[in-house]
């Protein structure tokens, strides 16, 4: 177990450095701001109560990622009005607005939002394999989350690549 | 475009900034305490009924005679039941550092587990409350003709099994609108997982 100044030392710095993966996670498993935001505050709670289990045997981001898609993929889109009746102090209202990048156009936010949009379609598993690919996550670290074997993970991959090829069949030309 | 064009527009996306920490760790912590607060409340909710239960029928005892004991003392078991099993089933449930497989697996068991629970509660939970109230019902029932004797008897067992039947109700209607849903998604997930580990 590890001491409370430095889990929340620990919880503050990866808050810092990893929060994209935690954003990108709750946009891409909900699709309301509101439920976004609910996934997004879900992540960053099992994130807190479980660093205290985190044995450095792994990359923090590794580890990050194994934590934000286990709650994503068990998240309950109805739980949400129930556990803001029973804790209405903890709710944040919305996923915090961002700041555009300097040199991020519009035709890539456009694109972004066509690239969410089919992720959101894709089936859930697919759509974790999709967005570690889409980090560029390796297959090693992708068989560390996700708990599929090495060999295993390429083939999984291309197929939910296949998929996701489908899905914006108007906006690429080659996947 | 190809992939590595939408990798690189994903990678370069714009990420929301958090602007105080410090605030989002107070509240990040203040839910993890309400979270535990729920829990416990929850738990402690249950433990207490089963045990003021087990006290009333407890002090009914001199009184009434010996098959209010047998229902104390089923209370009690009950409520040591609930809090074993509820820290069994947290154990199962606190594993969110595991791989996916590894996660959907922990959630399957707990899913299964509770429908078990559910979809059985008549014989672990409701029978034996039956067979206490029956109990207390035929040490009560006056010494008279079998007609008094049935006049007396079926309001009570009649509002008995009212009760029990409704609880029923509510826990198979849970079964099959959440737990079972609930099981076949992720069972379904799992699945996938696994075939494209398999294929």
């Amino acid at each position: 177990m590890i001491a409370d100044a430095q889990r929340e030392a620990r919880f503050t710095a990866w808050l810092a450095e990893h929060r994209g993966i935690m954003h990108k996670i709750a946009r891409a498993y909900a699709t309301e701001p509101a439920d976004q935001a609910d996934l997004f505050q879900e992540i960053l709670l099992q994130l807190w109560r479980s660093l205290s289990a985190f044995r450095e045997q792994s990359k923090p981001s590794t580890w990050i990622y194994r934590v934000c898609l286990n709650t994503a993929m068990t998240w309950k889109r109805d739980e949400r009005k129930r556990r803001e009746l029973a804790a209405p102090e903890w709710s944040l209202s919305e996923v915090p607005t961002s700041d555009p990048r300097p040199g991020w156009t519009h035709e890539e936010s456009e694109l972004l939002g066509q690239l969410y949009h089919a992720v959101r379609e894709l089936p859930p598993t697919d759509r974790s394999l999709v967005l570690l690919a889409l980090d560029g996550t390796s297959y090693r670290e992708i068989s560390e989350i996700t708990g599929l074997t090495e060999n295993h993970v390429g083939v999984a991959l291309t197929r939910a690549r296949q998929k996701l090829a489908e899905r914006l069949k108007g906006v690429r030309h080659e996947l | 475009m190809n992939f590595e064009d939408l990798q690189q527009t994903w990678q370069r996306q714009p990420v929301p900034v958090v602007h105080d920490q410090s605030a989002l760790l107070e509240k990040v912590q203040a839910g993890a305490a309400a979270f535990e607060h729920t829990i416990r409340r929850r738990d402690n909710r249950e433990i207490g009924a089963a045990l003021l239960v087990s006290i009333i029928f407890g002090l009914m005892v001199p009184r009434h005679g010996w098959p209010y004991a047998f229902v104390a003392a089923e209370s009690l078991v009950l409520a040591a039941f609930f809090l074993f099993d509820r820290r069994r089933q947290r154990r199962w449930a606190d594993a969110f550092d595991e791989t996916l497989l590894g996660q959907l697996d922990r959630a399957i068991r707990l899913t299964a587990h509770q429908l078990w629970l559910l979809k059985n509660i008549f014989w672990w939970y409701l029978l034996p409350f039956l067979v206490g109230m029956l109990l207390i019902h035929a040490h009560e029932i006056p010494a008279s003709t079998w007609r008094e004797r049935f006049q007396w008897a079926a309001p009570k067992m009649l509002f008995d099994w009212l009760i029990v039947g409704g609880i029923y109700w509510l826990n198979q209607r849970a079964v099959r609108t959440k737990l079972h849903p609930r099981l076949k998604e992720l069972s379904a997930l799992r699945d996938r997982l696994r075939a494209a580990d398999q294929n």
